[in-house]
């Protein structure tokens, strides 16, 4: 079944929620040198701090996350865009769309 | 004059001296340095007018800003005992803090509850709140420190805090006439001058900003540029070249965070000539990729909480190795009867004594005054090398953390009948903390985890758990490290994570 944001994809090349949210799981798991898996961050629902990730964990994942979508998020100023898997894949939809990435 | 006070008038005397330099910036604010004394004069009439005659041992919880700085001169020109406390510290840490040290106000950020809860009262012209914790049982008002809490020196100018094992951080008293020599060996040993521009990454309860920034940056007149948040390659790129910088002052991280940037703002860096790290091992490749691609060297310094700066680089082509002695400061290596060799160290900015651990420093001391650091090491022409750690806290990137602390919060969860953690390296080669743990009881990683998470401060959470039937000790009840590192490899080996304690008992 094609979801709105699968059919997204196709017009613009952005990852639909589904692809999106198993990239950033990943992303996750690499910053955090593997200490926290994927199966730890959804025992967790998702939320970082929950599942155990860590400042160097957090600077890690802000680095990539600026690097491969361009989405910079200050965690003084939008400490919710890093609260979970959830909350990121929303800030970096929105970026890739106003950003117009493929 | 309180000492505190000799120290804010030191302070006051450098704002005199530098006028209408520029002091400070940070989040788009800047001020002069006769404005910051200004305002530093004004703060101070507003927490003497807030705290009243009582409250004089205050903490200051929060995170690196013009507001901080505010406060925390303000509560030396006051003549107020100013505690810098980690601002990632919760409910448990500040605790100890107010009973172990005898703190009954706190300075925070305001925009959270405080994690102490009591009365909160703004302080006007400031996003910094005050809290006043409620008293204690036993206790006879809110804000009057618990009973036979110790008394700081009467020298006391500021108190820092380091790694403790009894659920308290453990409090180091600094004397001004310490803070002042920190200040002018840190100058006058690495050349910092008028011109300065200095952008620090660290907070100020870290001694790599504490003796680095805080007070030396302000004492030459050169200017202080506070980094706000975490940070990316690209934020401290953007930083450097807002700030101008020609210092900057970091932690190793930082630097690997910087020479691995897929898109390096080179260009950035073009005015920054020294480039400071410390507080954590810089990787010789880190060094290599950093220094090759900004074109910048890296001055490694060492120093430790309770000596404050003790070496540093001066030479541009030495990459290896922590430099000689600043100004002031004595280094003498010492064979260990297990042939170790320990480095010790003498300075003129050691710290008084630890408040909530009368005698502890001094037990720490030789005969001739020198501090045992437990770090190993040698001299090779007056350069100082580390080569590692007789033992005591874990370093994780800058932060000591002791084992006992947090084996003590595991050991409160039901079902653990033992504990052990030890520093642990995960994929990316940073260090992790790992906790071994043995029991009866259904347990898993997301409980420890939360468990660890309502009492520690986040940095003090274990990342790694591994469930095995009994930790390994010796007959006088030390974890055997070797062994216990082996079997931590083998379980995770076979069954993989999340696991249980039900499992393996």
């Amino acid at each position: 079944m094609s979801t709105a944001n699968e059919a997204a994809r196709t017009d613009t090349g952005i990852p639909g929620d589904a692809e999106l949210r198993t990239e950033i799981e990943l992303l996750v798991e690499t910053a955090t040198g593997r200490v926290v898996t994927v199966a730890d961050l959804r025992a967790a629902d998702g939320e970082l701090d929950r599942a155990g990730v860590n400042s160097i964990g957090y600077i890690n994942l802000m680095e990539v996350l600026e690097q491969r979508y361009d989405a910079v998020i200050d965690p003084e100023a939008d400490p919710e865009h890093l609260y979970s898997v959830d909350s990121i894949v929303r800030f970096v939809r929105a970026r890739l769309t106003e950003g117009g990435r493929a | 004059m309180a000492d505190g006070q000799r120290l804010g008038a030191a302070f006051l005397a450098a704002c005199a001296e530098h006028g209408e330099r520029r002091a400070v910036v940070a989040g788009g604010e800047e001020l002069s340095y006769a404005r910051f004394a200004a305002l530093v004069r004004e703060r101070a009439r507003t927490l003497d007018a807030l705290l009243g005659p009582d409250l004089v041992n205050v903490g200051l919880h929060a995170a690196n800003s013009i507001d901080y700085l505010l406060c925390y001169y303000a509560l030396l020109v006051a003549g107020r005992l100013p505690f810098l406390i980690d601002a990632t510290f919760g409910a448990a840490e500040l605790e100890g803090i107010r009973t172990s040290c005898g703190v009954p106000a706190f300075l925070f950020d305001g925009a959270e509850p405080f994690p102490l809860g009591g009365e909160a009262r703004a302080v006007p012209d400031s996003a910094l709140t005050l809290a006043v914790p409620p008293a204690p049982a036993g206790a006879p008002e809110s804000g009057v420190p618990v009973p036979g809490a110790p008394e700081p020196g009467a020298s006391t100018a500021t108190c820092r805090f380091t790694s403790g094992t009894t659920g308290a951080p453990k409090c180091l008293e600094f004397t001004a006439d310490a803070v002042i020599a920190a200040a002018r060996t840190w100058a006058a040993g690495t050349g910092l001058g008028p011109d300065d521009r200095v952008l620090c990454l660290a907070g100020f309860t870290n001694g790599l900003a504490f003796n680095t920034s805080l007070l030396p940056v302000f004492t030459v007149g050169a200017e202080l540029h506070l980094y706000q948040g975490l940070p990316t390659s690209g934020g401290i790129s953007r930083a450097v070249t807002r700030a101008a910088a020609t210092r900057l002052v970091a932690f190793p991280l930082a630097y690997r965070l910087l020479a691995a940037a897929p898109r390096p703002d080179v260009g950035a860096f073009a005015g920054v000539t020294r480039a400071v790290s410390a507080a954590a091992v810089l990787d010789p490749e880190v060094r290599r990729g950093f220094e090759s691609r900004y074109g910048v060297r890296i001055a490694d310094y060492y120093g430790i909480a309770e000596t404050g700066p003790c070496t540093y680089e001066r030479e541009p082509d030495r990459s290896e190795g922590l430099g000689t002695a600043l100004p002031g400061v004595s280094v003498k290596v010492v064979e260990l009867p297990t042939g170790e060799s320990e480095v010790r160290v003498r300075t003129d900015s050691m710290a008084a004594g630890y408040l909530n651990a009368p005698g502890a420093l001094a037990e720490r001391l030789d005969p001739d005054g020198y501090y045992r650091t437990g770090d190993l090491g040698h001299l090779a022409d007056g350069r100082l090398f580390v080569t590692g750690r007789l033992g005591g806290p874990i370093n994780l990137a800058g932060r000591k953390i002791d084992p006992a602390e947090i084996e003590r919060t595991l050991l409160a969860l039901d079902g653990v009948t033992d504990a052990a953690v030890f520093a642990d390296t995960d994929a990316n080669g940073e260090t992790v903390l790992h906790a071994a743990l043995a029991g009866s009881g259904r347990i898993g990683r997301a409980e420890v985890v939360d468990a660890c998470r309502a009492r520690l401060a986040p940095f003090k959470v274990p990342g790694r758990v591994t469930f095995l039937p009994a930790i390994p000790r010796s007959t006088v009840g030390k974890a055997r490290m070797t062994e216990l590192r082996r079997l931590v490899r083998d379980t995770r080996a076979a069954d993989g994570t999340p696991q249980e304690l039900e499992k393996k008992a």
